[in-house]
């Protein structure tokens, strides 16, 4: 999407009659963070045409999961030569869904189970949550945005 | 563990552009999955309900009675769900739904209005709706801080309008945050002290079925997917116990409170058992029995004279029955819906198996003598009968809405509604929807959808249903289709032969009307909605829920025969200057059966089509009960029981008959030991077996119904049994009992072959007599009956009447008789695109002063620039140019450059040759000798018309075909057995019909200048050529004369070449029709 520097700064910082509030609460802070999300301007890495850019990208990496006795399951990425990661623990799964999005398309339909989970971090850095794709053959995909 | 859970949020088909599965199908998985009991919960309606009730009795399920109630707070849109918990609460939902929907400023949209929706608690329970499109879910979730503080209010009113019936809904639609949304709903429940109910909400049966649901919510909002609110889930399905064990792990209070929500509802409504008689006005102090009383003796007295001991005694049973039954107010409302025809001056007949009843005849209801016509009340209504009685009364279809209209304004006080249907989608529908789904254009939408097999039906039942894409696909019909392309379309194939045949959208019924009865409005029986049409209020049950629930419909049809001999007898009265009643014509006229002998019956009420046609030249009609048989033979039934070459034969005396045992001589005598009809398996019952007529009739119903071979033993041994006490002896009984089983299943009633028999006697009479207007009633009365208004027209100009060239000063709104009795004019409104407010002001203004000119015309009238151009084209304005019909250019030309009105909402009046032109190969008629001539003013004209106002099409090439050894259709009739013949002529219709051997044949009714032409084509000739058939407009037939001493003449075709191409073949040096055959084959 262009837009010009000129254009985001026009585009107030506040909805029309915001009142101020003395501290910010939850409800403020989203009621300016909708109104940003408003901005024509603003675009979403999810919406992005192509799947990198210059501030964003998405990743979509086929991983493995390998299950240990004992019942803990880690991921590993062995189709990508440079990450940060390889191989990281699930410690909690916080959500599932079903994504069958587009099966109307040839070419973008997608038919999958997804979980966002939590992984184990490095003993320097806290953990990550990560979105896992399970599709119709079995096969994961790790899925995110990173902007 | 213990899975006790049953779905509670249920959406079947029922709730259109969304549910995709029947009540049925419903009922049958909850079944399968084991669950105890089901709830229906539909979108503002409760449709599905009857049918949810039918369809459990014994599996095990029971019903739950519910609705989604779509409603809006705060610019919020959402839905609540209610579950009846008693019968009480069951007419709460009635009521609820029938003010909110009857009140609703977008019928397709209806919102209940919160007090509303307090107003109707009672007995009702209420779940919040599910996650997120529940009211109070959206709400709660809404990123609009103003209406989430609102649900807390909403939430509190509700609690206070349902008390402890209270519950939040929580659900999982598993897509992406549906748990961090589910929490939300449930801490806000958890905080204001709400129960939970856990459910699942259904859409769909199973996983895979989200795509036709998808397609569906595309579809109903006239939108290519993904339609609004679209999720990307499947899990709107039927899911099983266990699973929602295993969603609602963490929260098994939800599971325990859904269980016992269901075990409260379940079947607590109970809607059959009993019949609900409407209230008939009565004076007071006047009972409905006593009323009917002596308005029949009044009406006996009337139509018999003096009362004769017969007459007495069959009144005495019959009302001794009516009032035992408590049917007398029923008579009573359908004797006045008669009177308000009489005071109107609208025409009305009965028709049905009510002329059965001597008490109908008395009231004016049906025509046919009773003891006379040997009737049998009992056909008609006895004791034993649990359903409702079912009186049809056919009105002018013009006016019929008036009648209607004042019958339902006198019974406003107890409720009263028109009936409604569910309509299922045809493969060609279903290929529609999808296509718009998948975001085609509509061009191309039409041409996906055309030529694919559309659905017949004979009543309820389909004929030729298609199996499989493959066969679809393999239909000459079909060649060359685009959807031959499976790989390109094959998501469009797939799913509309999912989506066929399933519930597609409610429609209203041509003629049911119900009424409420004196315990209760109507609003309490049954949930009311609006028709479409203003003012006009709709059930939102069809007629075989109605019949469930036992509320009697009367059916008040539009006839369009009425119509047409009713304009014909005021013609002819006018000309005449006396009176002519059309329903009271002199009897046993000979030049009408001579007529009607010749098969020339074009027009004539249930006896113009082709196959009643040749039925008449074989039967030879010579009194009116040949009429009442030859109606009651031309039927799928004594088709395929091949009733009717015996009962000719016989009637022409050129076979004995014998019938198998000497009890049935009196019974079957007048039909010549042929069972004709319905009423004569009564009579065989009693003269075999010695059951009563009331039992003759059960025998009768369960022989049609499909009740196993099981009850059928039992029925054959008490019949058995019951001869043989009679002394009759068993094999003759058993061959008796075999043949009225077989009999039974395709039987016509005597009682409704009568009533429909008089029409047809009287539109015999009218052509007979009185032509020009009898064709004139018919045109004017366009769309109705077999015929297209071209063929009836050239009909017309075949039986010797002048057609008249149309004229703006000249011609009336529809056809006119001129000439005295001779001729007919064409009339304005089959000028294609004029409005209603057009005509009329053409009317109008040129009763002040002629026109002068086509400006003159354009500038006084509200005619638009494209309908003045088509007037041109149709020759209404040739008398405004001093040359005529060659001035049509200058005027078109001149009419060009007027400027463009406004249209201002004027609507182009329906085409009287509409219905026609949408037929296959239709389209292509006006073009048919453009195509060898070149685009004439003639050709122009029968473009606009659609009529051949000048000359039969085939008239210019008369020469050519007869070089190419065509033979006229009128002079086929006549040729030897085996002749070899070529015909030709433009396609009426294709029909296929089923035959007696069931093999598959076609019929083609095609017409040239002599008259119309049956052709017959098997399999085979079919497969070669069919495509022909639907692709040109007129053909070249080569075939053989079969004259078979018992079923008469047929044409069996055994080659078919475009006329188009036979012509121009003719008519080029190089063409010789020696090549034809080979060609078409070719083409083949």
């Amino acid at each position: 999407m262009e837009a010009s520097v000129s254009d985001i700064h026009c585009y107030p910082s506040r909805p029309h009659d915001f009142v101020e509030p003395l501290f910010a609460t939850q409800e403020s802070r989203s009621e300016i963070a909708e109104h940003l999300l408003r901005a024509s301007w603003l675009s979403r890495a999810s919406g992005m045409p192509e799947k990198s850019g210059s501030i964003a990208h998405c990743i979509e990496e086929t991983v493995q999961l390998q299950r240990y006795a004992g019942g803990h399951v880690e991921i590993v990425r062995t189709g990508v030569r440079r990450c940060s990661w390889r191989r990281r623990r699930i410690v909690e799964v916080l959500m599932r869904w079903r994504d069958v999005r587009w099966w109307w398309s040839d070419e973008d339909q997608v038919d999958r189970l997804l979980f966002r989970v939590i992984v184990s971090g490095h003993s320097s850095l806290g953990g990550a949550v990560v979105d896992l794709a399970l599709d119709r053959s079995g096969e994961w995909t790790l899925v995110g945005i990173v902007d | 563990m213990t899975t006790n859970f049953s779905h509670l949020h249920v959406r079947s088909g029922f709730s259109w552009g969304y549910g995709t599965a029947t009540p049925e199908e419903m009922v049958e998985r909850a079944a399968g999955l084991g669950m105890g009991a089901l709830a229906l919960t539909d979108r503002d309606t409760l449709a599905s309900i009857p049918r949810l009730m039918q369809a459990c009795t014994g599996t095990g399920v029971s019903p739950i009675v519910g609705a989604e109630i779509t409603m809006e707070t705060k610019g919020v849109r959402g839905h609540v769900v209610l579950l009846a918990e008693s019968g009480r609460g069951y007419q709460s939902l009635c009521k609820l739904i029938t003010s909110y929907r009857l009140d609703a400023e977008d019928r397709h949209n209806p919102i209940c209005p919160l007090p509303t929706l307090l107003e109707h608690a009672e007995g009702l329970l209420c779940l919040t709706g599910s996650i997120p499109f529940g009211l109070l879910p959206s709400m709660l979730l809404s990123r609009d801080s103003t209406v989430s503080r609102g649900a807390r209010r909403l939430a509190t009113l509700l609690l206070d309008a349902f008390g402890d019936d209270f519950y939040m809904e929580i659900s999982d639609d598993r897509t992406e945050g549906s748990r961090r949304r589910m929490a939300r709903v449930a801490n806000f429940a958890e905080e204001i002290g709400l129960p939970l109910a856990a459910t699942n909400e259904v859409a769909y049966l199973y996983p895979a079925d989200h795509r036709l649901h998808d397609v569906l919510v595309a579809d109903a909002n006239l939108t290519a997917m993904p339609g609004p609110g679209y999720r990307p889930t499947d899990r709107l399905h039927l899911v099983s116990a266990e699973e929602m064990y295993r969603l609602f792990a963490d929260r098994p209070e939800a599971l325990t409170n859904t269980a016992a929500i269901a075990e409260r509802c379940a079947g607590s409504v109970r809607l059959d058992g009993r019949v609900h008689m409407p209230a008939a006005r009565l004076a007071p102090g006047e009972g409905p029995d006593r009323k009917l009383f002596a308005l029949t003796i009044g009406g006996a007295r009337e139509r018999y004279g003096k009362l004769d001991k017969q007459v007495v005694s069959r009144l005495r049973r019959e009302i001794s029955c009516i009032e035992g039954l408590g049917f007398a107010p029923y008579f009573l409302i359908a004797r006045e819906a008669v009177d308000i025809a009489h005071e109107k001056g609208v025409p009305v007949t009965g028709r049905g198996s009510s002329a059965n009843s001597i008490v109908a005849y008395c009231l004016g209801l049906t025509q046919p003598e009773p003891l006379g016509n040997d009737l049998l009340f009992e056909r008609f209504l006895h004791e034993h009968r649990l359903d409702a009685p079912d009186v049809d009364l056919d009105f002018c279809s013009r006016r019929r809405d008036e009648v209607r209209d004042e019958l339902m304004r006198r019974y406003k006080h107890v409720g009263t509604a028109v009936v409604a249907t569910a309509s299922k989608m045809s493969l060609r529908g279903a290929v529609r929807v999808v296509a718009r789904a998948l975001g085609h254009t509509p061009r191309e939408i039409d041409d996906l959808a055309r030529h694919v097999p559309s659905r017949v039906k004979d009543r309820d039942r389909e004929l030729h249903p298609v199996a499989a894409w493959d066969q679809a696909l393999s239909e000459p019909a079909m060649r060359g289709h685009p959807l031959q392309d499976r790989r390109r379309y094959h998501l469009l194939l797939d799913l509309s032969w999912k989506l066929k045949g399933r519930l597609h959208e409610a429609g209203t019924h041509s003629a049911g009307v119900v009424f409420g009865t004196v315990e209760r409005h109507l609003s309490e029986h049954i949930p009311l909605e609006p028709s479409g049409t203003p003012g006009l209020p709709r059930c939102q049950y069809d007629k075989d829920d109605l019949e469930f629930i036992g509320i009697p419909k009367l059916d008040m049809l539009g006839l369009r025969m009425h119509t047409a001999l009713h304009e014909a007898g005021e013609l002819v009265s006018k000309r005449l200057c006396k009176k002519v009643d059309v329903l009271s014509l002199p009897p046993d006229d000979k030049d009408t059966y001579a007529l009607v002998r010749t098969g020339h019956n074009i027009g004539m009420f249930q006896l113009e089509s082709p196959g009643q046609q040749v039925l008449s030249r074989r039967l030879k009609p010579r009194r009116f009960a040949d009429i009442v048989a030859s109606i009651s033979l031309f039927r799928p039934g004594p088709v395929r029981g091949d009733l009717v070459t015996p009962y000719v034969l016989r009637r022409n005396a050129r076979e004995e008959y014998s019938v198998p045992l000497p009890e049935l001589e009196d019974v079957l005598r007048e039909t010549y030991g042929v069972m004709v009809y319905q009423e004569q398996v009564l009579s065989a019952a009693r003269a075999v077996a010695g059951f009563s007529l009331a039992e003759g009739d059960l025998l009768r119903r369960a022989m049609t119904k499909d009740r196993g071979p099981g009850a059928m033993d039992g029925i054959r041994q008490e019949f058995l049994q019951r001869a043989r006490q009679r002394g009759v002896p068993s094999a003759g009984a058993s061959q008796v009992f075999n043949w009225i089983e077989g009999f039974a299943s395709y039987g016509f009633p005597k009682a409704h072959a009568a009533s429909f028999a008089a029409l047809a006697y009287s539109s015999a009479y009218m052509r007979t007599h009185y032509p020009a207007e009898f064709f004139c009633g018919i045109l004017n009365a366009q769309p109705m009956g077999f015929f297209s208004p071209r063929v009836v027209l050239n009909e017309a100009r075949r039986v010797g009447i002048r057609i008249l060239l149309p004229d703006i000063h000249l011609s009336g709104n529809g056809f006119t008789v001129d000439d005295e009795g001779h001729a007919l004019r064409v009339g304005l409104k089959y000028s294609k695109g004029l409005s209603q407010k057009a005509l009329d002001s053409i009317l109008e203004e040129r009763e002040q002063r002629p026109f002068g000119s086509v400006a003159d015309l354009y500038r006084r009238t509200a005619v638009s620039r494209d309908a003045l151009e088509n007037l041109v084209r149709a020759g209404f304005l040739d008398a405004l140019h001093p040359d005529g019909v060659n001035g049509r250019t200058a005027m078109l030309f001149e009419a060009t450059r007027l400027p463009k009105k406004p249209r201002r909402g004027q609507e182009e009046l329906v085409h009287p040759a509409t219905g026609w032109e949408s037929r296959e190969g239709r389209e292509n008629i006006s073009y048919l000798s453009a195509s060898v001539s070149g685009e004439s003013a003639e050709q122009e004209q029968r473009r606009i018309l659609r009529l051949d106002v000048e000359r039969h099409p085939l008239e210019p090439f008369r020469a050519t075909l007869e070089s190419l050894g065509v033979t006229p259709a009128v002079q086929m009739l006549d040729l030897p057995h085996g002749t070899r013949v070529r015909a030709a002529g433009i396609i009426e219709i294709l029909q296929r019909p089923p035959t007696r051997s069931g093999r598959p044949v076609w019929f083609p009714l095609v017409e040239d200048e002599s008259g119309l032409l049956q052709a017959t084509m098997f399999e085979g000739v079919y497969g070669r050529y069919g495509h022909v058939l639907h692709h040109e407009p007129a053909y070249l037939l080569e075939g053989r004369v079969e004259q078979d001493p018992r079923r008469g003449f047929s044409y069996l075709v055994e080659r078919i070449m475009p006329l188009r191409t036979a012509l121009a073949r003719a008519t080029s040096p190089a063409g010789r029709f020696s090549r034809v055959g080979e060609a078409a084959r070719t083409a083949g």
